[in-house]
């Protein structure tokens, strides 16, 4: 298994600590845990396709991580607002 | 191992290093706007060690080299619009940290 690899295995491993946050926590904890799971997503993507040699996935993280902005932005936004 | 293979090893060690301190904080933290304080590193730190493991690895005016520094570009830079948006939500909700004195 390569260094490559194994990173996108821990950066997928921290995925757990924000599901454990967004399950416990109240909405805002929430919004935080979903920008943090966001992130380590993104990058466990990252790292996974560059240990497949996988070009296509390229794509499929920098979609991502693009998405994921405006989508965490109208959330805060809708949750300052109206929740 | 040449001195490639060991830059990204230390560099992708380092970026997990920083999200598993970033997990910790947000699991020992007591309140949201403390625990956006650990959302900041991984969002900005850690893109920007997997972009350069990426350029190390590759090209870096490869076409994978070139989305993988995009990639830490956009996290970094809309990173703290997030968080302020997070946070903005977060005070509103419970009132201002500090009131102004009538």
């Amino acid at each position: 298994m390569s260094v490559w690899l194994l990173a996108s295995a821990a950066l997928m491993l921290g995925i757990l600590p924000c599901v454990l946050l967004a399950a416990r926590g109240n909405a805002i904890d929430r919004l935080v845990a979903l920008e943090l799971a966001s992130v380590f997503t993104v990058l466990a993507l990252l790292t996974f396709e560059q240990g497949e040699q996988r070009q296509s996935f390229f794509d499929l993280s920098l979609a991502l991580a693009v998405v994921t902005f405006p989508s965490s932005l109208i959330f805060a936004r809708v949750f300052r607002r109206w929740l | 191992m040449s001195v490639d293979h060991a830059a990204i090893t230390v560099l992708l060690a380092l970026a997990v290093l920083i999200e598993l301190i970033c997990c910790a904080g947000i699991l020992v933290m007591k309140t949201p706007l403390q625990r956006l304080h650990y959302v900041g590193p991984a969002a900005m730190v850690c893109p920007v060690l997997v972009a350069i493991a990426i350029a190390v690895s590759k090209n870096p005016l490869s076409g994978a080299g070139l989305k993988g520094f995009f990639i830490a570009v956009v996290m970094v830079a809309f990173g703290p619009v997030l968080s302020h948006a997070t946070a903005d939500a977060a005070v509103s909700r419970r009132g201002p940290a500090h009131p102004e004195p009538q």
